[in-house]
């Protein structure tokens, strides 16, 4: 992995058009800003790995749709 | 690739079997997250009183998720579309869109659960979509998918 440190204010570019900012640095939390073209989605890494998890567990169940059916059928 | 077809052999369902559905395949650019190389799913009503879907990789057989109108459950459901995401997807009108949300099917299937925070959202005149993750937490990945 590179490790580069910065500053507030300072920034770094992921190839031409990606660019993330320290904006601040409060305690142990840092704020980054990010520049990146639309088509590029910005995600916490822990909820994009959530959704992950979640996708995996809905497409690895058996699925007992005549079960499902009948909730909503009640 | 986009394109739309019929199934002539049905989909074989564990306590069910269908014939000849008709089912339209959608192109997701990006994958869904977990799966994020399968690119092609063919969307097939399951049963034509219920407000679900199921979809279904066109790669990987194996795959196959089970989806509904989450309006159908939650009517508060609200959220703004991102710009971004309406350039991606091509969307000019309304008219454009249609929004479904994955069950995760329970053993006990009364504990099943809809993600409400990351929806598909499918552009129905271009057949391309995408799973996109609401950035405010107002809603839960594993909301209840019968509302107590």
């Amino acid at each position: 992995m590179l490790v580069l440190s910065r500053k507030s204010n300072e920034s770094i570019m992921i190839g031409g058009n990606i660019e993330i900012i320290v904006l601040g640095v409060e305690g142990d939390t840092v704020k980054l800003g990010i520049r990146a073209p639309r088509e590029v989605d910005i995600h916490r890494k822990e909820i994009y790995m959530a959704i992950q998890e979640e996708n995996r567990a809905a497409a690895t169940h058996t699925i007992a749709i005549d079960e499902v059916s009948k909730l909503f059928k009640k | 690739m986009v394109y739309s077809f019929l199934y002539e052999n049905g989909v074989n369902l564990r306590g069910g079997f269908i014939l000849s559905i008709e089912s339209t395949v959608f192109y997701f650019e990006n994958g869904i997250p977990g799966f994020e190389h399968l690119h092609q799913f063919a969307f097939t009503e399951v049963d034509g009183e219920l407000p679900m879907k199921l979809m279904k990789s066109v790669e990987d057989e194996e795959i196959s998720l089970l989806i509904v109108n989450p309006f159908s459950i939650y009517p508060e459901y609200e959220w703004d579309l991102p710009d971004s995401s309406k350039q991606e997807l091509f969307i000019q009108s309304e008219l454009d869109i249609e929004i479904w949300s994955i069950i995760t099917v329970n053993s006990e299937p009364l504990n099943s659960t809809i993600n409400l925070m990351a929806p598909l959202v499918l552009n129905i005149n271009k057949k391309i979509g995408k799973q996109l993750i609401l950035h405010d937490n107002t809603y839960s990945s594993r909301a209840p998918l019968i509302r107590a």
